[in-house]
């Protein structure tokens, strides 16, 4: 016990003089900043709509041009060339041309080009149920959200992007830390004069993930309670990312254990910090989940960290998580030991 | 070795690095009693590195039988390194850490009293450095910051790798005597050099090693009553010139010489001249040291 609590002291004051801390609290920092000020609350996803007749308008015309007239944020326009025009200056413009076609009204929508196909098909749908109220299948727009019961949609825009800072911050960061702590060591040569004292090869590797462990509790502290407010599930959030900080750091003593200097090893941290991240994808476009996604211990942890920020009831997905991640641990914890102490001794 | 308690004992000692029948160290015997310094002498690459790591555990035994205080290295618990110390040849230190810290952060490893890191740097000389970081050390003092940190736990066995190499004669001398001092408190050192004068100075006994091979192993003054031929130079003049000569004193020939030198010139200084280890070693080996 003295020997680890040494180790900890040790390891915590080379990560505080290689500026880890600080790295920590500026990461934290900007990233408080940008959840506050930065992103907006709201996504202005609502285009400007400018709209213009041609020719003459019958009932039918007249009621749809009503309703834009009321419409906030819809202005007339004198031709289709000044929408295009406008259009051309302002990128979240589109234009209507409403005219007259076999006695029927016209609707012509003029469109950027990037607009997606969900909100092609309901701009259409839309205009569809103005002109004829009675035939349209609203079933057709489907909404592709994998956990209903998230009900992420309550959720501001900005403070959405916590749970993901979240992830960024503490468990990422962990890993990059932990890896440069490692091989700091083997290149300095510090660690052979530790194995020819008492200590063991797994109180040694305990010590780093213990320092890495206080560093995410410390930021997640911070970006938590600077952005959402104090009112989350402390103990389930910070039990979470103690999971995904030990999980990250395991795996990167892991990958250490395997190479003896930090440019071989490189190649495999940046592959694995990359894919790592991929399910972050997953979290903004929920529609994204092939299984490959799905199965990322990263996955998983990411909708953990948010059911803890913004509770929705399924808290099963904490327990499984952090069940999860300490398990692969543990695994990956018993392999470094292992492969450390055959390899450290190859000189 | 005059019978007092073994501290390290190996027999047959086999090490390859690629596991085939290379072999870095190969038949490597000897014993060392308490209190005793042992020098390891070898020119580079002769395996000296290669035996102390597999005596402190840092290589795995492969072959043979080594024992340390008692214990059989293949067997030893954690806490034999309780009682040993190594100082490394390549300086491997904290450098983000000052000279203290990095004495202090090692001696809570330690499950044995031991020394205040400040009384061990001022024994070094480093007192001044001791609130540095060891970023900022020269590479004298580096080396010096690891000797010292190898006598934290106040080591029953003491393994010192290279312990003096480039360091000024003042620092040298330094060094020797906190050997010298601990031999007389009772501690075994394993020394690894190739400077011989090291090993004349400070061993009890000495091992000539080379190409992983122990050719001869005994104290420098055996070894040099044994194989150094012991030699006379003379100064003298004769015919007005002032002349020097090196006569051996084994060769008859060279004997009646001198005799000649004595009784016929004026002889202006005579001094024996013993050899040296070097040449010794050259002499056993066919090696140079270097
Ligand atoms: N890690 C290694 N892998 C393969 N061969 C090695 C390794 N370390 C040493 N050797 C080889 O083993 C032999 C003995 O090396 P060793 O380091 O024991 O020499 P040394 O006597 O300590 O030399 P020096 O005085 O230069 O320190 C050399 O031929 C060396 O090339
Ligand atoms: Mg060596």
């Amino acid at each position: 016990m003295k020997r680890l609590f040494g180790l900890l002291k040790k390891d915590a004051l080379v990560a505080f003089r290689n500026y880890f801390f600080l790295i920590m609290l500026i990461a934290a920092f900007l990233l408080i900043i940008a959840a506050d000020f930065l992103i907006p609350e709201k996504a202005s996803m609502d285009a400007k709509v400018l709209y213009t007749t041609e020719g003459q308008q019958s009932d039918k015309a007249k009621l749809l041009l009503g309703m834009l007239e009321s419409e906030e944020g819809a202005k007339r326009a004198d031709s289709k060339a000044q929408i295009i025009d406008s259009m051309k200056k302002d990128k979240n413009t589109i234009g209507i041309v409403v005219r007259q076609q076999n006695g029927e009204p016209a609707v012509e929508i003029l469109l950027q080009g990037y607009e997606n196909e969900k909100s092609k098909r309901a701009l259409a749908l839309s205009f569809g149920a103005a002109l004829n109220p009675q035939n349209v299948d609203y079933s057709s727009i489907e909404d592709v959200v994998l956990q209903q019961s998230t009900g992420i949609n309550d959720i501001p825009l900005n403070k959405s992007f916590v749970p993901l800072m979240i992830f960024v911050e503490p468990v990422m960061l962990g890993f990059i830390f932990l890896a440069t702590l490692i091989f700091m060591e083997k290149e300095e040569g510090t660690i052979k004069a530790y194995l020819v004292s008492p200590i063991r090869i797994g109180e040694y590797l305990i010590s780093k993930v213990v320092v890495m462990l206080l560093l995410a509790l410390i930021s997640t502290i911070l970006i938590t309670s600077f952005t959402v407010g104090l009112q989350v599930n402390w103990l389930l959030l910070l039990l979470t990312v103690a999971a995904g900080s030990i999980f990250g750091s395991t795996l990167a003593m892991f990958i250490a254990s395997l190479f003896d200097s930090l440019s071989k090893a490189m190649v495999w941290l940046i592959v694995t910090s990359l894919v790592l991240t991929v399910p972050m994808a997953a979290y903004f476009v929920p529609s994204f989940s092939p299984r490959a996604v799905t199965i990322m211990p990263t996955y998983n942890l990411l909708f953990a960290i948010r059911e803890a920020i913004f509770p929705s009831g399924s808290s099963m997905i904490i327990y499984q998580n952090i069940g999860g991640l300490l398990a692969m641990s543990i695994i990956l914890y018993g392999a470094s030991t292992l492969i450390y102490k055959r390899s450290l001794l190859r000189d | 070795m005059t019978g007092g308690i073994e501290m390290i004992k190996v027999r047959d000692l086999y090490h390859s690095y690629n596991n085939n029948e290379q072999y870095a160290v190969k038949n490597v015997s000897f014993e060392i009693a308490k209190g005793e310094i042992f020098g390891f002498l070898g020119p580079s690459g002769a395996g000296k590195s290669t035996t102390q790591k597999i005596l402190i555990g840092l290589l795995p035994l492969q072959k043979g039988n080594v024992t340390v205080d008692g214990a059989d290295v293949r067997k030893s618990s954690r806490e034999l390194f309780d009682s040993i110390g190594v100082s490394f040849e390549r300086p491997n230190v904290y450098k983000k850490l000052t000279g203290v810290e990095n004495l202090k952060f090692y001696s809570e490893m330690f499950g044995v009293p031991t020394e205040d890191p400040l009384k061990l740097l001022k024994m070094v000389g480093l007192e001044d450095a001791a609130h540095k970081k060891a970023g900022e050390y020269s590479k004298g003092m580096l080396q010096r910051l690891v000797f010292a940190r190898s006598m934290i736990n106040n080591p029953k066995i003491w393994f010192l790798d290279e312990p003096t190499s480039g360091l000024d004669p003042n620092t040298t001398s330094m060094i020797k005597s906190i050997i010298r001092e601990k031999q007389k408190q009772g501690t075994t050192i394993f020394l690894t050099t190739h400077n011989m004068h090291i090993a004349e100075e400070l061993c009890d006994r000495v091992a000539f090693i080379t190409n992983g091979e122990i050719s001869a192993i005994d104290s420098p003054r055996s070894l040099k009553l044994s194989f150094g031929e012991r030699l006379v130079a003379v100064e003298y003049i004769e015919d007005g010139k002032s002349k020097k000569e090196t006569l051996s004193m084994v060769d008859a020939g060279q004997k009646q010489r001198l005799n000649d030198l004595i009784t016929r010139c004026k002889v202006e200084t005579m001094h024996t001249q013993e050899a040296t280890l070097e040449e010794i070693f050259i002499k056993i080996t066919g090696k140079e040291l270097k």
